[in-house]
């Protein structure tokens, strides 16, 4: 028993440093290797050329200055921080962060904030653009009084054209073969085309050698990822979105 | 997005059609907490083995089992009920904090065994924090409601503190409760108000007007942890003012010009008030006075080295007789005990967490998300850095804990807050309620 004790002290060191190493490097790169999501959330056009800004973020700066997010540097009218474009549960908002012109939507100044709707026109100074909304902000209100009705809260994935649900257990099969699960008739989609699938760690999606690819919120899938809520699955021309 | 696909295809037929064949169901996986909480239990559970082992007469072997088993069940009841019930998806964040927490309360257990009950409790109380910090921060229009009276109580909580608090170890920042049946250093808990208040910028992002006030706050704040003298707390503010600063304004220019006043003002303060000098009298000079003011830095940094690359063991180092090992050595108790390796390890990860919120935040569903988690983050590396650089007379030695590791329960609390702000950037903690969906 001793000699046993003496050689647990003396191996237990080595274990640990090895379990140590293990864990926290395992956290570490698994933290690295979470892929951060960029998606268009909004757009907004600029009345005088036609030309678009791109809104990634959820909270943007609009001024003139170089440092902010979208930045206007030709407009004279427009104050260095002008307007920050913000979405929050009830929406998309704009707020006028104490410029010298005002802020306006649809032609009528705001005080301090104001709701943005799809098709809105926002002016700072004499910089006009017209707001159109990617699909972000309307969902919160639609999904709660559907969650009431039935049960919408079970995996599924979502047509986005007609707003169709598939439900998902276990494995899903995807392709133009009428053996599969979701079978999409359309000549851009291979006869097996993507299998969506649950594993211990989640939902996964993998493409199964198609002839067109699988688009996961617009980046091909190259083997299997993992999906989460809210991801967009592109198989040829369908669109769907992955729910849970 | 249409434009982009071609070129992606092409590009992956090039180089992926080989590999894509090969590992077809190999993906990248999110982290599997059940292997790696079993790898967490067995280091536990050897470290409680250790500290019997090597453990001295006086040691209660029933508090080692009690206090490694409550502990080892409490992580297994929070990953069963989030990852089950709560359906929580990424777990890093927690495993990193357990992990870490495990390493302190087994030094502290082996050190100071009559302390190990009250290190658990600050463990559970982080824990705690962690949870209702994570829920608060889901509802962005809470946080930028409760931002003026938080900014208020710290600000209160401070002045009290600076009445009422007594004076351990040079500093006057703890407020004893009762008969040294709790203390209290409120500066760690204003930690986290500090980058609560300051991050809830939201529809003011990059206005320099409101900034103004957010300065005046942290003027006040470090202001009164000077006049405490706790100069190394108030060095980590400053270093997260400038952070957030930076983060919310994007101007470089007006941060040079706060660096350039607060150097001014340090060299100031250092030149017209001699005891703020005399603290760091022994900085450069510790071998000279090994047995006076250098004794701790001295005997940390020889006992750190027999340490070797493995360690000695729990309970088999020599750094455990001197004064506070478990919470200003902290860094030379995992070297020695522990071994290098652990303790460099330990170390990656403050940097990671870093790196990690950087690259993040790119995506986080809010710029308060951003900002947070890159302060967070930032802090706890800058802390353990002058925990580290401090005690091994890089630096000014301040006495500020390590992360996690160092024993206390202010601290420990503090750890856990930070940790949920790193934690709430990850799109995957929370529910998306952003994207139109029927």
């Amino acid at each position: 028993m001793e000699a046993f004790l003496g050689q647990f002290d003396y191996f237990v060191r080595y274990v640990f440093a090895a379990v140590a190493v293990v864990i926290l490097l395992r956290c570490v790169f698994s933290l690295f290797r979470s892929r951060p999501r960029r998606e268009a959330m909004a757009t907004l056009i600029n009345l005088a050329d036609d030309s678009k800004i791109t809104i990634e973020n959820w909270e943007t700066s609009i001024g003139r200055s170089r440092a902010c997010d979208i930045a206007l540097k030709d407009y004279t009218t427009v104050s260095r921080f002008h307007a920050v474009l913000a979405l929050r549960k009830g929406g998309w908002y704009i707020f006028d962060t104490d410029s010298k012109t005002g802020v306006y939507v649809n032609g009528k100044q705001i005080s301090h904030a104001a709701a943005l709707k799809d098709g809105d026109t926002v002016s700072f100074g004499n910089a006009v653009m017209k707001f159109k909304s990617n699909g972000y902000g309307t969902g919160a209100k639609q999904t709660k009084s559907k969650k009431n009705t039935d049960y919408t809260n079970a995996t599924r994935l979502v047509n986005l054209k007609d707003k169709s649900a598939y439900y998902l257990s276990g494995s899903c099969l995807i392709g133009r073969d009428k053996n599969c699960n979701i079978c999409l008739p359309v000549e851009t989609v291979s006869r097996e085309h993507a299998e969506i699938y649950l594993t211990r760690d989640g939902w996964m999606v993998a493409d199964l050698n198609s002839h067109n690819g699988t688009y996961l919120n617009g980046e091909m899938v190259f083997d299997a990822f993992p999906l989460y809520d809210g991801d967009i699955i592109e198989i040829g021309a369908y669109r769907f979105m992955f729910r849970e | 997005m249409a434009d982009k696909k071609p070129t992606a295809k092409k590009k992956y037929k090039n180089d992926n059609s080989d590999r894509k064949k090969k590992r077809k169901y190999s993906y990248r996986k999110p982290v599997n907490w059940f292997l790696l909480l079993i790898l967490i239990t067995v280091f536990q559970i050897f470290c409680a083995a250790q500290i019997l082992l090597n453990g001295s007469e006086e040691l209660v072997k029933s508090t080692i089992c009690i206090v490694f088993g409550a502990y080892i069940l409490a992580e297994w009841i929070y990953f069963t009920v989030f990852a089950g019930v709560f359906r929580r998806k990424s777990f890093e964040v927690e495993l990193i904090a357990f992990f870490l927490s495990g390493i302190g309360l087994a030094l502290t257990a082996s050190v100071y065994p009559g302390k190990a009950y009250t290190q658990l409790i600050a463990i559970f109380l982080g824990l705690g924090v962690f949870i209702v910090l994570l829920s608060i921060l889901s509802d962005i229009d809470l946080v930028t409601k409760l931002r003026i009276p938080v900014a208020v109580a710290s600000i209160g909580a401070l002045v009290f503190t600076l009445i009422f608090a007594s004076e351990i170890n040079g500093a006057r920042n703890w407020i004893i409760i009762g008969d040294n049946l709790m203390s209290i250093q409120t500066s760690e808990l204003i930690k986290i108000s500090f980058i609560f208040v300051g991050a809830a910028t939201l529809e003011n992002l990059q206005t320099t007007k409101k900034l103004t006030k957010y300065i005046i706050f942290s003027v006040a704040v470090i202001g009164l942890l000077f006049i405490m003298k706790d100069f190394g707390t108030a060095l980590i503010f400053f270093v997260t003012f400038i952070v957030i600063a930076f983060l919310r304004s994007g101007d470089i220019k007006t941060i040079f010009l706060i660096c350039a006043g607060a150097l001014m003002g340090g060299v100031g303060i250092i030149t017209f008030k001699p005891y703020v000098a005399n603290r760091f009298s022994s900085y450069r000079h510790v071998w000279e006075l090994a047995d006076g003011k250098g004794y701790q830095q001295v005997r940390l940094l020889i006992y750190s080295v027999s340490g070797g690359l493995f360690g000695l063991g729990l309970g088999n180092g020599k750094l455990r007789y001197v004064y506070a090992a478990t919470e200003d050595l902290a860094f030379g108790m995992v070297c020695e005990e522990f071994g290098m390796i652990i303790a460099f390890t330990v170390l990656l990860t403050f940097v990671a967490l870093v790196v990690y919120s950087i690259r993040y935040s790119v995506a986080a569903r809010s710029s308060f998300y951003s900002i947070a988690a890159c302060a967070a983050s930032t802090l706890l590396l800058f802390q353990a850095a002058l925990h580290v650089f401090g005690a091994t007379d890089l630096l000014p030695w301040t006495g500020v804990t390590l992360p996690f590791i160092s024993r206390g329960g202010s601290s420990m609390m503090c750890c856990w807050g930070l940790a949920a702000l790193i934690k709430a950037i990850d799109v995957k903690t929370y529910k998306r309620y952003d994207t139109n969906t029927k």
